[in-house]
């Protein structure tokens, strides 16, 4: 009597199927699979997946130095459904798992999910606004894929980004040590595992991670003037540690002038600055100020001013008749620069929209190019974004108005998401993708 | 021997054969008129008004209340949907955050029955009436609801220089009517001791007739009665007050559901309906201002005459 064993082989690609991952979750939301196994010999780590064991999409992970150890994340994948993934290494020759299976847990009833009209191929990561304070990611059909709760409380999250690495998502919300107004930024794994929390003080509205460490953001700055306290803005970095520095403070180059123009902070005094957005590029901090409508551009070495655009005291000015009003997220581009325009609310009807200028420092001069005001049928009284996308194309994110579009290279809406009544977002995010290296 | 162990790497089969959904479709619905009327109230605009409800007994279906019931406060602008377009909005369910251009929320103080507007918060912050009551175009929408967010009572405002300092709410304001027909559609036949998938897929339109998206709804209702259709249906407002048991279940993004997820309130799973009472299945939007499921199915035994 003889046995003879033969060993299983995927009949598609004719690969070996002698691969056994290990496949864990995340214990916050069930949302990622961490998938580990080994080879024999030295290999990459991919994992391929859809939404039947035809697979049609892959991802790389991580592998040893050795190339024996491997591990890739999955994550993105619309939860409550069921998707199909297997290992593959490629080495010496092309290995596979069996056909897995992995089924993302729904996301609580809190989370809403969108409604959607047309195609988007990618996810986007949304604090979100009303309902409990979560921060989600969606897919293009409008299904949560990924999220976490950032408080048990009704707290504002205006901010959250995919960290540098792409490993961890980042949001910033309520410090847990702090009683008072302090903020923190917290640290989400995407793989799983507890937050890490730096404090950011009294921090508020946005933040930017620093490609050396750190982060940085807009803190309240809050000095007398004229015999009451008036509430300025102050740009400061943070270390992983949680030491401040102050890099720029509106105080520094400026001074309120007539108090009567500002509304009052409750508690405080008049809202001066009411910076609400922060980004870096080349070298310069782009700081919008809502209050003022103007844009500060501070040099990171110096920590000087080296333009206002708009505002009554800029010195880059308006080409043109059609500048902007109170805005948000300032983003610079080759050679200018995208804005979200929310408009003043004595402009009836109110509407937003969102704005790319060209901008010429030599001639200190910025002009309108194009803009977006879906049909002037939605206005923004909170927040708001636009960015470009890769490959061409804006993406919008209407804040308060709780609504998405994405707009194609000649500038025509391709993609619209809406939220339902009660949920809005914050500053929200196109993501490429969620899976790859823990 | 040989023994060979491989597999397609495609799911295998269910060994065991599964009952037929139970599929709900445009002629199983009932038929439905529903008509809101209230005049709106002219209070004062950029002004911090007060907002009151220790008058109300009733809920706007009529259900016995007490105003320290009152839970939530909203206030949205609308400012692109003038009144008569908010109340179709409401009677269709169709309102969504897009359509506020300016709001604010607040909870009611314990054991008090007013709030001031600038007792509201909004999205960015406190919300100055004073600066953001604005009227001149579009709608005011003033809201209330309860613990469980159902809504309590509306009211539809018009900011106006000399309006009115106060938005006091009333029993009979606004007036909502709604004229079911619980007959107008098949009833979906449930096998004895069965609990089957719904299937929702086919819908197309609500009980008004006005379109729907089968994926829309975003839960499951499952209720028995006491009371016949008939006798539902004259007391169709408070529909959901006088089911005897019930259950429910997210369904947010589906079009089907298996019914042994459906729970009631006590967390115990529905174990399928019976001969006794009348067994109604609704869908609904939790999220959505409305106040009448837009999809309402009698269920019926087989074999139940």
């Amino acid at each position: 009597m003889f046995v003879l064993l033969l060993a299983c082989t995927d009949t598609d690609s004719g690969a070996v199927a002698t691969l056994e991952p290990t496949a864990t979750l995340d214990s916050e939301s069930e949302t990622a699979l961490t998938a580990s196994w080994t080879t024999d010999t030295p290999a990459d780590a991919v994992i391929e997946y859809g939404g039947d064991d035809a697979y049609g999409k892959t991802v790389t992970g991580w592998s040893s130095e050795d190339g024996l150890q491997h591990m890739v994340v999955l994550a993105g994948l619309a939860a409550g459904f069921e998707w199909h993934w297997r290992a593959v290494s490629t080495g010496a020759e092309v290995e596979v798992s069996e056909d897995q299976l992995f089924l993302p847990t729904r996301a609580p009833a809190e989370i809403p999910e969108l409604t959607v009209s047309g195609a988007f191929d990618g996810l986007v990561l949304a604090p979100l606004l009303g309902g409990g304070t979560f921060v989600a990611m969606y897919d293009g059909e409008g299904r949560v894929s990924w999220w976490r709760k950032v408080s048990d409380e009704q707290v504002t999250l205006s901010q959250a980004r995919l960290s540098l690495d792409g490993r961890s998502v980042l949001a910033m919300g309520d410090d847990p040590a702090q009683e008072g107004p302090e903020v923190a930024l917290l640290s989400y794994p995407v793989a799983g595992g507890d937050a890490t929390v730096t404090p950011l003080g009294v921090a508020h509205h946005d933040f930017i991670e620093l490609a050396e460490g750190g982060y940085a953001t807009i803190q309240f700055d809050i000095r007398p003037y004229e015999g009451q306290d008036v509430q300025g803005d102050a740009l400061v970095t943070v270390d992983g540690e949680g030491a401040i520095t102050t890099v720029w403070s509106t105080w520094d180059e400026r001074q309120p002038g007539n108090l009567d123009q500002y509304p009052i902070v409750e508690g405080v005094g008049p809202n001066w600055t009411h910076m609400n957005s922060l980004a870096l590029h080349e070298g310069v901090y782009w700081l919008s100020s809502y209050q003022l409508q103007c844009l500060f551009l501070v040099d990171a070495g110096t920590r000087r001013l080296v333009g206002q655009v708009g505002g009554a005291d800029g010195n880059v000015l308006l080409n043109g008749s059609d500048g902007f009003g109170p805005q948000h997220t300032p983003i610079p581009t080759e050679d200018g620069f995208l804005l979200f325009n929310n408009r003043p609310l004595d402009a009836m009807p109110l509407w937003s929209e969102a704005v790319e200028f060209t901008l010429d420092m030599g001639k200190r001069e910025f002009a309108r190019r194009s803009s977006y005001d879906a049909g002037r049928s939605v206005f923004t009284a909170a927040y708001g974004n636009v960015e470009p996308l890769p490959g061409g194309g804006q993406f919008i994110a209407w804040g308060s108005a709780g609504r998405l579009t994405v707009l194609d290279g000649d500038g025509a809406a391709t993609w619209e998401a809406a939220t339902p009544l009660g949920s809005a977002f914050g500053f929200a995010h196109p993501i490429a993708e969620l899976s790859g290296v823990p | 021997m040989v023994i060979l162990a491989c597999t397609d790497g495609s799911a295998t089969d269910s060994a065991e054969a599964e009952a037929p959904p139970v599929v709900i479709d445009d002629a199983d619905n009932y038929a439905l008129t529903l008509d809101l009327a209230v005049e709106p109230l002219a209070i004062a605009e950029l002004a911090d008004n007060i907002v009151s409800w220790g008058d109300l007994t009733t809920d706007i279906r009529g259900d016995t209340m007490s105003a320290l019931d009152v839970g939530g406060i909203d206030i949205w602008w609308l400012q692109a949907l003038d009144p008569l377009a908010v109340l179709d909005a409401i009677e269709g369910g169709t309102l969504v955050q897009g359509d506020i251009a300016l709001d604010a929320f607040g909870r009611a103080p314990p054991d008090k029955s007013s709030v001031h507007l600038n007792d509201l918060v909004s999205f960015w912050g406190k919300f100055e009436p004073e600066q953001y009551l604005i009227g001149g175009t579009g709608t005011w929408l003033l809201l209330l609801s309860n613990d469980a967010e159902e809504p309590v009572s509306f009211q539809l405002l018009t900011p106006v220089p000399g309006g009115v300092g106060e938005i006091g709410f009333r029993n009979d304001r606004p007036a909502l009517s709604m004229v079911a027909d619980l007959d107008a559609g098949a009833a979906a036949v449930v096998p004895h001791g069965a609990t089957p998938t719904f299937d929702w897929a086919a819908l197309t339109v609500d009980g008004r007739g006005a379109p729907v998206v089968a994926d829309g709804f975003d839960q499951l209702t499952v209720a028995r009665f006491d009371l016949d259709a008939a006798s539902l249906q004259a007391d169709f407002a408070q529909l959901e007050s006088l089911a005897v048991e019930s259950w429910s279940m997210s369904v947010k993004g589906e079009t089907s559901a298996a019914s042994e997820g459906l729970q009631n309130e006590d967390g115990a799973a529905f174990t399928g309906i019976t001969a006794d009472g009348t067994w109604l299945l609704w869908l609904g939007c939790r999220s959505c201002l409305s106040f009448a499921p837009p999809i309402v199915v009698r269920l019926a035994l087989s074999g139940a005459p």
